[in-house]
């Protein structure tokens, strides 16, 4: 597999992945709120810290719909552009070994991709969007290489 | 399949390090291939033998499991 990066793009790959997932995070605060307000266990937690009685915990939006949706379509760009620009980025030193490892890591990735989808597609429990199906791919390559590296180039 | 990697480079006193530069390889591939981890491409085999001056049949040698399919 070619690789068109220099190496310090994987620097660059996993600063715009961790951006990514912080945008991820800030655009699912309102939901987390909801999530946390609808758990009686952390009301219970404050009105005891507090030191007040049953007074129910009520939901202000954090951030608007329509900023959230747009936060989370730039955290799914973000995080597919970091992961391959750490995919296509180049090893300190490229050899035929580190070739083939890659291409391992390509084989098993697009296996290990494709049998999630096909159980999500049978059992139906999610539903699930094409390109968190191409997200896993990304993410299992990325944990497959480096096992391969972290195995086989030992010193 | 066994090599005498570990063995050719002791004769003629070359690091890892420095058989990896001598062929464009890095370190840890070297050190794959002495630990069986790794059977270098027909081309890699080639510049290994002609760095250690003989040829690929005395560095590597077939085993028996090799011709059977894994």
């Amino acid at each position: 597999m070619k690789t068109y990066l220099p190496h310090y793009f994987k620097k660059i790959g996993i600063i715009i992945v961790l951006i990514a997932i912080a945008l991820s995070f800030i655009a699912g605060a309102n939901e987390t709120e909801k999530g946390i307000i609808e758990d009686g266990n952390f009301a219970q937690s404050v009105n005891a810290f507090t030191n007040t009685k049953d007074v129910p915990m009520t939901y202000v939006e954090i951030i608007s719909p329509g900023t959230a949706n747009t936060l989370n379509w730039i955290s799914i760009v973000f995080s597919m552009s970091g992961f391959l620009m750490y995919i296509f980025s180049s090893e300190k030193t490229e050899d035929e070994f580190i070739q083939k490892l890659r291409y391992q890591s390509l084989e098993k990735s697009l296996l290990i991709t494709w049998l999630v989808a096909l159980l999500f597609f049978i059992f139906r429990q999610v539903e699930f969007e094409a390109f968190y199906i191409l997200q896993i791919q990304l993410i299992a390559y990325v944990f497959i290489f480096h096992r391969y590296k972290t195995r086989y180039l030992t010193d | 399949m066994k090599n005498l990697l570990k063995v050719e480079r002791a004769k003629k006193n070359i690091t890892q390090a420095e058989l990896a530069r001598l062929v464009s390889v890095s370190r840890q591939t070297i050190n794959a291939i002495e630990l069986g981890k790794y059977v270098p491409s027909t081309m890699l085999s080639l510049k290994i033998a002609h760095v250690f001056e003989t040829t690929v049949n005395e560095i590597f040698e077939l085993e028996n499991t090799d011709w059977f399919k894994k």
